[in-house]
């Protein structure tokens, strides 16, 4: 019963804890601009958001050794600082994105400018990444994030026409748009990359160390991963629903966290939106907590000091100085002015450009024996790796080119 | 031979000149349609929340942030046009764009004065919202027309 309990808890969490900014962003400007053309985008992102997590936590849980501990040894410090950078700035742009979210979110339940809202944010994630368990802390914040299913339930209660939503998921750019080709494939890059942030992953297989994890745990890290993730993927897929529902036809194209609510309102009313908003808050402040201490994982295992939750923090001082440093920079980009979403829709699109970096040392980790023993990735799992593998050179490589074209989907 | 070099450099010259041009008309005219088309959707999304507002299904909170919203961003877009040279014939359609813009604005403005005043209830809001769809289909055909050259 205990074990049973744990599953579920870890599936809940899982699904809670998928959305962040980067996905309710990207889904609601995807929904309203192009419908469901760009479902098939978020599926893709997410095996490979599976296959990525399912690999370096059984890294973690197998070698008992941090990801960027064993990136260095193995690769060498020369490819092992390009992961390491593209990583950290990464991490820095989706963290400055993930406190803006926030601040957006408050904003929804006070009136309160975003600008007021940045310093508490930064302040309130530190906290918590200094004091609370982290068990806790990621049990809470995922459970609570499960008030976006009000999503999924609001398509049923905005009685759409199901077969024209059926068909968006066959088509290519909506004949009701003026969307052109480049702008599709620029949101389908940005839908790629809000699927396979690499937070999530270093989040995940570093927790796999803070919890402990050995290899008898890996069979519920796998259910967690592929039960979760998959579920969590329906979220996204209903923000954009019902932006493709309610926004498209009206002809609104979403800039603003606020439009993303709107379908909520026009379903259930004021009592959808309160729920909406604390499914906001807390995916925008689950993920901040994630990627701060992303921010910190990254620094502390490729320079070898002490890092993680289980360490009081005076034991573990420049991993905590490091989440601090970052929290500060985040913060600092907010105060000049810059548009929240933008740094979102920014954020999302550099994920794609650096996933290279990212996920190919994973890939060469998992499939050597020296670290992994009998653990190595299977021949199914590799065959699936190396096509991934190709779809994430194609989009990083696309990106910058699309970018400029669409000046980033204007 | 000199001759034929120096007309084959002027039609060249010419050529590249007309192409500048017509590339910097289009470049203008891609910029103002895209002002007008963002305009249109910042001036429909306040008229989405009015309309929600008037069936009570919006919080307060949300309503201000809406307006808000639509405001800074109807004032960001009315700076751009209102900036924007006016070459390849597209002057008259500027300044009507910056004209509805420049009254969607107002309509926004007097919704945000009536909303914090306490007077927003039931249908007190209708004329700003009615006013507001009008807007928005104005801008949104001009945005069209300009894109279909």
């Amino acid at each position: 019963m205990k074990g049973l309990f744990a599953v579920a808890l870890g599936v809940l969490t899982a699904i809670g804890g998928f959305v962040d900014i980067g996905d309710l962003v990207t889904s609601s400007v995807v929904g309203s601009r192009f419908g469901l053309t760009l479902a098939w985008v978020v599926v893709v992102g997410t095996i490979g958001i599976c296959l990525f997590a399912q690999m370096s936590g059984r890294v973690a849980a197998v070698s008992g050794r941090a990801t960027f501990e064993i990136i260095r040894e193995r690769l060498g410090a020369r490819l092992a600082v390009a992961n390491l950078s593209a990583s950290f700035l990464i991490n820095l742009l989706t963290l400055t994105a993930e406190i803006g979210g926030i601040a957006l979110a408050m904003q929804l339940a006070s009136s309160i400018e975003p600008a007021l809202w940045f310093p508490v944010a930064a302040f309130a994630v530190w906290i918590v990444v200094w004091r609370v368990k982290f068990s806790i802390m990621e049990n809470v914040t995922g459970l609570l994030g499960l008030a976006l299913v009000v999503f999924a339930v609001a398509i049923f209660f905005l009685h759409p026409d199901w077969s024209a939503l059926g068909s968006q998921l066959l088509q290519q750019p909506s004949p009701h748009t003026d969307e052109t080709p480049a702008s599709y494939w620029y949101y389908a890059v940005a839908l790629f990359g809000a699927a396979m942030t690499p937070y999530e992953v270093f989040f995940f297989s570093s927790g796999a160390i803070e919890e402990k994890w050995k290899a008898k745990d890996l069979a519920q890290s796998r259910v967690n991963v592929l039960v979760g993730f998959p579920l969590g993927a329906v979220l996204s897929l209903s923000i954009a629903a019902c932006a493709a529902i309610v926004l498209l036809p009206k002809g609104i194209a979403v800039t603003s966290l606020f439009e993303t609510a709107l379908p909520i309102a026009q379903a259930f009313g004021k009592i959808g939106l309160i729920v909406a908003i604390l499914g906001f808050v807390a995916a925008t402040f689950g993920a901040s907590l994630e990627v701060t201490l992303s921010s910190g994982y990254t620094l502390a295992q490729f320079f070898g000091w002490p890092w993680g939750k289980f360490r009081r923090p005076a034991s573990a001082s420049r991993f905590h100085a490091a989440m601090i440093l970052s929290l500060v920079v985040g913060l600092g980009i907010l105060l000049t002015g810059v548009d929240p979403v933008q740094v979102t829709e920014i954020s999302v699109v550099f994920s794609a450009i650096a996933l290279p970096l990212t996920y190919l040392p994973i890939l060469i980790i998992a499939n050597d024996p020296k670290y992994m023993g009998d653990r190595v990735n299977g021949r199914v799992t590799n065959a699936v790796g190396l096509i991934f593998l190709a779809i994430i050179l194609v989009a990083s490589i696309a990106a910058i080119p699309l970018m400029i074209v669409t000046g980033a989907g204007a | 031979m000199i001759h034929r070099r120096l007309a084959a450099a002027a039609v060249g010259a010419l050529l590249v000149g007309v192409l500048a041009g017509c590339s910097a008309d289009d470049s203008a005219k891609s910029a103002l349609s895209q002002s007008a088309g963002t305009a249109a959707s910042s001036a429909r999304a306040a008229g989405l929340v009015l309309g929600l507002n008037e069936v009570g299904r919006v919080l307060p909170t949300v309503m201000d942030t809406g307006l808000t919203d639509a405001a800074d961003r109807l004032a960001t877009e009315a700076k751009s046009v209102a900036t924007m040279t006016a070459i390849g014939g597209i002057g008259g359609s500027r300044d009507r764009i910056l004209a509805d813009i420049r009254s969607a604005q107002d309509q926004v403005a007097s919704a945000q004065r009536a909303s914090a005043a306490g007077h927003d209830s039931g249908n007190a809001l209708d004329r700003e919202r009615r006013a507001l769809d009008r807007l928005a289909q104005q801008l949104d055909a001009a945005s069209k027309r300009l894109e279909r050259g």
